[in-house]
Parts: structure tokens; sequence; C-alpha cells
């Protein structure tokens, strides 16, 4: 009965792959510079996906578990980063562009990632849910396992904070 | 107050800059990958990972095992019979026996009785290479015999749950005789194919050769047998021991996992020569047991 089936990967595991692959790239973007980083980070929470078995999750909450391990593996990547500079205040050579990266910002926007980039973890996790995926409290709630009410205060703090940094930038 | 025009939405400018910020870098984002196929690589590779993890724990298991085994052993050789008990070569048993009155634990650990200890129990119920040559004579130094051996390609029917799942892959050394064992779940039993196969040895499914010690090569095929378990959701494997092993034996130097596609398992056992070997089925828990002549 089960002789046609792939040895591999079960088609579930498939399926959210292929629809859900490219936009958890581009969030893990948001807070790693590396693409190439982040296509891991993503490949990352699959596999841990697989090994964890899809089981456990109810269908709706798969898209939200893989959206927290995406921000989960992004938060280790900056904070390793975060310490190799401290470690090294030379300029780090990772953080120079690679020829194949995304295309530059431009100093203005630019600036406002980094101070994204900067935020406590939470606040961080919210702005960017909220802003660049324009998740609505409930779902970033679902997603980041907090309370809404929570979410809410993470949104102001963080948006507060990014309007203080950037009016002493200008 | 709940929804998306709460006030810290609203016409922001702040949120406004945020939100196009992080737009226009996720829009230059192009990634390169996203074909599924690069996630059964990742896949695999994170199996293979945690299954070399999982051999180094079970090589802590089995020592331990073996330890218990081989304590046994020689405890019930003390209590009331002779060096025919332990079922080894006289040569090891006549450099151990002096020191197995005063201090077991220690010589259990040292010579190679314990490593075939565990397999003696099976070699009554089938075959007995083991515990009829050692009693009788030296080991003999003339061409490899075994009984009912042969280098001829032999198979087996399937019986029992469909498919077999694979769990436990094991070798052992004899006087006569090295063994390898393939353990499957719940009393099944896939078909099973033993012959040698000529060089290049090619994975099964994916078309690369693999790299196998030894001159000659015989192969194990099992069918339908998988080493993971499709029922559930994740596949999780079944066997979780390496997919590589050292045959530890004069007669078989390499045991190399070759195939696990479309239900068909494949094992290659990798010899320095074609020797005869036998196959035997034993059940509770069922197992495919290769003899090879040393």
């Amino acid at each position: 009965m089960m002789i046609a089936v792939e040895p591999v990967a079960p088609p579930s595991i498939e399926e959210l792959y292929r629809e859900h692959y490219r936009s958890l790239v581009r969030l893990a973007s948001l807070l790693v510079d590396d693409v190439a980083t982040c296509e891991e980070i993503v490949q990352d929470a699959f596999v841990a996906l697989h090994r964890r078995g899809l089981d456990g999750i109810e269908a709706v909450r798969l898209p939200a578990y893989l959206r927290s391990a995406v921000l989960n593996g992004a938060r280790s990547q900056l904070r390793r980063r975060q310490v190799r500079r401290r470690l090294a205040p030379a300029p780090d050579p990772t953080s120079a562009p690679a020829p194949d990266a995304a295309p530059l910002l431009g100093p203005d926007r630019q600036a406002v990632l980094d101070a994204v980039r900067a935020l406590p973890d939470r606040q961080r996790d919210v702005v960017v849910l909220r802003y660049w995926m324009d998740l609505g409290e409930a779902e970033i709630a679902a997603t980041l396992d907090i309370a809404p009410g929570t979410v809410k205060t993470h949104a102001r703090r963080g948006l507060d904070a990014l309007a203080a940094h950037l009016e002493d930038l200008r | 107050m709940n929804d998306a025009h709460d006030p810290i939405d609203g016409d922001d400018p702040t949120a406004a800059r945020v939100r196009d910020a992080l737009h226009a870098r996720a829009d230059g984002v192009e990634p390169a990958q996203g074909d599924p196929a690069h996630l059964a690589e990742a896949i695999a590779a994170d199996r293979a990972r945690r299954r070399r993890r999982a051999a180094w724990a079970g090589i802590g298991a089995a020592a331990a095992a073996v330890l218990v085994v081989g304590g046994l052993v020689l405890a019930s050789g003390g209590d009331g019979g002779d060096q025919v008990v332990t079922g080894t070569e006289p040569g090891a048993a006549t450099s151990s026996a002096p020191t197995s009155t005063t201090e077991p634990p220690e010589t259990t650990t040292t010579g190679a009785p314990t490593t075939s200890a565990p397999t003696t129990t099976e070699s009554t119920t089938t075959l007995a290479p083991a515990t009829t040559a050692p009693p009788t004579t030296v080991p003999p130094t003339t061409a490899p015999v075994l009984p009912g051996g042969s280098t001829d390609p032999r198979s087996g029917p399937t019986s029992g749950p469909y498919p077999a799942l694979l769990t436990d892959v094991r070798t052992g050394c004899q006087a006569g005789a090295s063994r390898v064992v393939l353990e499957f779940a719940d009393g099944a039993m896939p078909g099973w194919t033993v012959q040698y196969v000529d060089p290049p040895i090619v994975e099964d499914g994916r078309g690369e050769t693999v790299a196998v010690r030894g001159t000659a090569f015989l192969q194990v095929r099992m069918s339908p047998a998988w080493a993971h378990d499709l029922d559930q959701p994740d596949a999780p494997p079944t066997y979780l021991g390496p997919d590589r092993l050292d045959g530890g034996c004069a007669s078989h130097l390499e045991l190399v996992e070759t195939g696990e596609f479309e239900a068909v398992t494949t094992w290659v056992i990798g010899v320095p020569e074609r020797v005869p070997f036998t196959v035997n089925t034993l059940s509770g828990p069922s197992r495919l047991v290769i003899d090879l002549a040393t």
C-alpha cells in the first residue's frame, strides 16, 4: 500500500515548504544580512519541524510555528554577530555585502532596518510581524506565544524606541 | 482598540518608515532555493547526523551489555562447566583462563570472547559452527569451510507485517564464521536476496558510487523493507545505528547501507574474497542472519 510513497518527506511538509519557504527567507532577511544564512535558518526550521513531527501541531498553527522558529533562528544569528562585533571592533568582513547580496537600500532605509534589528527581541519580532507581514494582534500573539495585550505593549514600545532613535539620527 | 486600526499603527510616520524599509529590504531578497529537493537533502543530512550521534550512544550501551553478558558467561563457566561453555576459540580461552578465576570482570573487557558472547546464543538455534568447532579441533588453517555454505545466490520470501522495518544491524566474529544480523520490527521479514555482486557498488535511487572496503561484495537486498516508519507523519528512522559498520572480523571488512529506495533496502558486505556464506532467518525478534566462512 505504501510502496509508491516517496521515502524522504511526507507531502505535507513539502507543501508547507513550497508555500512558505520564500516568505520565511524574506522574514529572516529583515533581521539577518546574509541571504544564504537566511536560507539556512529557514531550512533548519523545516528540518526541526520534520524531526519533531507535524503530529502535535494543529494544521492552522503550522505557519505560525515556522515563523516563530525562523525568528528564533534569526535571533541567535543576530546575537552571534553582535558578540563577534564586540570581540573584534575592527570592521567585520562578513558584514560587507557579498557580490550576490540583495541590492543596497540607501542610507535612510538601511538606518531604519539597523534600528529595527537593534530593538529588544520581542519588540523586534512584533514590529517585523506587524509592519512587514501585516499580521493582526491575535496572529502575532499566536506566533510568539504571548498574550495579545503584550503584543500591543511591545509594538508601542518598539515604535517609540524607533521614533526616538531615528529622530536622533536626523 | 484590538484590531489593526489601533493608535500605535494609524498615520504614525515612524510606522510608515518602518513599513517602507522592511518591505524594501524583503522585496530585494530573492531566495536561491525553495525546491523541496533541497529540504529532502537537509533532512537526510540531519538524519545522518543523528544516526552518528545515536551510534555513539549505542556503543556505550553495547559496551555495557557486553560486560554484563560476558560476566554471565564467565560466571557460569566458573560454576560447573569447562571451557566448552565459553564457546570461543581455544587460543583466546587459554590465554585468559589463568586470570579469569581471580578477577573475572577485567578479563571480559580485554579478550575476544566478549564480542562473540551475545551471538553464541543465536548460533545454538540454527547452525553450530562455534559450538562444534572449538571442543573438537584446533581452528582450521586450511580453506574456509562453513557447513551448508556456498557462494551461490540465495533468496527467501517475505512474511509477517508489511513492509518490514529494519531496527538493527549487528556483526559478530566466531571461530568458524563471522556473522551479520539484520533485525526487523514486529515479527516482519522482508523478501531477501543475498548474492555476490560486481563493483562498482552503486547507491540505489541516487546512482552514486559507494566506496566499500574489500575485493568481493556480498549484497543483501530486502524488499519490502524500510529503515524509516513511513506510517508516521515525519517518517522517523526505525534503524538508528550507523549506515557504515566496521565488520571487525577477518572475513568481512565493512558493512554499508547502499540504498533505501522504493521499499528496497540494501546493504553490502565488503569481503576480502568470495567466501562461502549461509543465510538463515530467525524469529522473535525476526532476524536475517548471514554467516560468512572465515
